[in-house]
């Protein structure tokens, strides 16, 4: 079937998200803390430390 | 050729969109890959349940909002029975889980009050103007249709300015989360949920025999041999028993990876926050973004928000399955006109706002609401029920079939 749609765009489109992705990243705490920094709070820290007690969709206001 | 003879060609042929297909596995190894080089195998895992929610709500055309429409014009109950035989089986599942004393569990539990009430009252409108929820417009936009890629972007400006208003709302009258395991005990609340379920399903069936004269078991069917077990398995659609399964395992799998049940729309409030903060805004000026969890999730990476991960792999596994089915943006064929855009424009914000209100969307509050025993859970579904039958209503004005 031909397609209906333009590869380009989709291409673009994935292209575009994954450099944000990617931009957010590299500006992240998690990043300066693979590149050495030990200094910073990370979700995975956090997440080590098991203090959670509320979920992703109900964040608890404190 | 005709649109008529191009879907017969495709039923009788095993067609696959090569492109879309090539494209959603570089994509999936391109981020798994990243995701296991700078974070956690964990989230990999999780990565990987959320292609196979994509897939799964794709194959399975389990959709939220059709079903409820369905039963309010149609009639038919298959897919809300649907919905409530998936409720039924995670809960069972689910809520002892939460209660075995397993360290670090938390299940999606969350305050009863104004706030709720408005926002899942909201989002039921929402659901039926923008044409999904949270995990329809997901998998929707994944398969490549381009209307919901404008109630996507409307979904996170909405959840922005939900998560700027929600510390207001939360002072609205209102009571502390409730769990049905603290005044019912395990079994108590295992069987209340199940036996007002069943309540549900009852009304649902007597609304369909009453219409139709006897009720269409749909649900229950296990078919699919008439296409073949593995060709159905890779291009649709599944029974709704084959998605029920999926879509409860992966709950319970989320649980068991992430500690906490599965949820989706938190990363669109922290997509839209990252944004605005990436033009300048000062986001710690809004209280949410002080509190501990967005804080840290603002200033940390979307591939270590299990959320934000779990969502870039139901779009992609949903790419994958639509690619599979030779049928990615398949839905753009017919072009929506103004009225229809604005439907999905002012459906997109209704259901960004209703969700941060409502403490999630149809996933976050009510699949895992009920899946966690939770009083708000039961709530956010006849409020979102209630929002949606104005919803229903409004659909012809915004030229949206019913």
């Amino acid at each position: 079937m031909k397609a209906i749609y333009r590869r380009s765009i989709v291409v673009l489109a994935l292209l575009v998200i994954f450099v944000m992705i990617l931009a957010d990243h590299l500006s992240s705490n998690t990043f300066a803390f693979n590149t050495g920094d030990r200094s910073v709070d990370t979700v995975l820290k956090q997440r080590e430390q098991g203090s959670r007690e509320c979920s992703p969709c109900a964040p608890c206001p404190q | 050729m005709n649109q008529a003879s191009t879907l017969q060609a495709r039923e009788s042929t095993w067609q696959v969109d090569r492109f879309a297909v090539v494209v959603a596995m570089v994509g999936l190894v391109l981020l798994a890959a990243l995701i296991w080089l700078e974070t956690a195998p964990f989230l990999v895992a999780l990565f990987c349940v959320g292609t196979l929610l994509g897939v799964a709500l794709y194959h399975g055309a389990f959709g939220f909002t059709a079903g409820w429409r369905n039963l309010v014009t149609q009639k038919r109950g298959a897919g809300l029975r649907a919905q409530l035989l998936l409720f039924a089986v995670t809960s069972v599942i689910m809520v002892p889980m939460l209660h075995s004393g397993m360290e670090g569990l938390v299940g999606a539990v969350a305050p009863v009050g104004v706030s709720l009430v408005v926002g899942a009252f909201i989002f039921g409108i929402g659901m039926q103007l923008g044409g999904g929820c949270g995990s329809g417009t997901l998998f929707t936009v994944g398969s490549g249709n381009i209307r919901m890629v404008v109630t996507l972007l409307f979904f996170i400006i909405g959840s922005v300015i939900g998560t700027i208003h929600l510390p207001w709302w939360l002072e609205r009258p209102g009571i502390s989360p409730v769990s049905l395991v603290d005044g019912l005990s395990l079994p108590g609340a295992i069987l209340f949920q199940l036996a007002l379920l069943g309540a549900i399903g009852l009304w649902v069936n007597r609304v369909e025999r009453r219409a139709h004269g006897r009720v269409e078991w749909n649900e229950l069917r296990l078919g699919g041999a008439e296409k073949g077990l593995l060709k159905t398995l890779l291009t649709g659609r599944w029974p709704f028993l084959w998605a029920i399964a999926a879509l409860a395992l992966g709950n319970v799998l989320t649980l068991a990876i992430a500690g906490s049940p599965w949820g989706i729309t938190f990363a669109f409030g922290l997509w839209g926050a990252k944004a605005l903060q990436g033009m300048g805004v000062d986001m710690s000026q809004f209280e949410f973004w002080t509190w501990d969890t967005p804080a840290l999730a603002l200033a940390d990476s979307v591939l270590v928000d299990t959320t934000s991960v779990m969502n870039f792999g139901l779009l992609l596994g949903a790419m994958l399955a639509a690619g599979m089915a030779n049928r990615f943006n398949e839905a753009s064929l017919r072009k929506p006109q103004g009225r229809q855009f604005l439907a999905a424009i002012v459906g997109g914000l209704l259901l960004g706002y209703g969700a941060r209100l409502g403490f999630g969307c149809n996933i976050g509050a009510l699949f895992s609401g009920i899946a966690s025993a939770s009083l708000h859970g039961w709530i956010w579904f006849a409020s979102a029920f209630l929002g949606s039958l104005i919803g229903i209503r409004l659909r012809p004005w915004f030229r949206l079939p019913n």
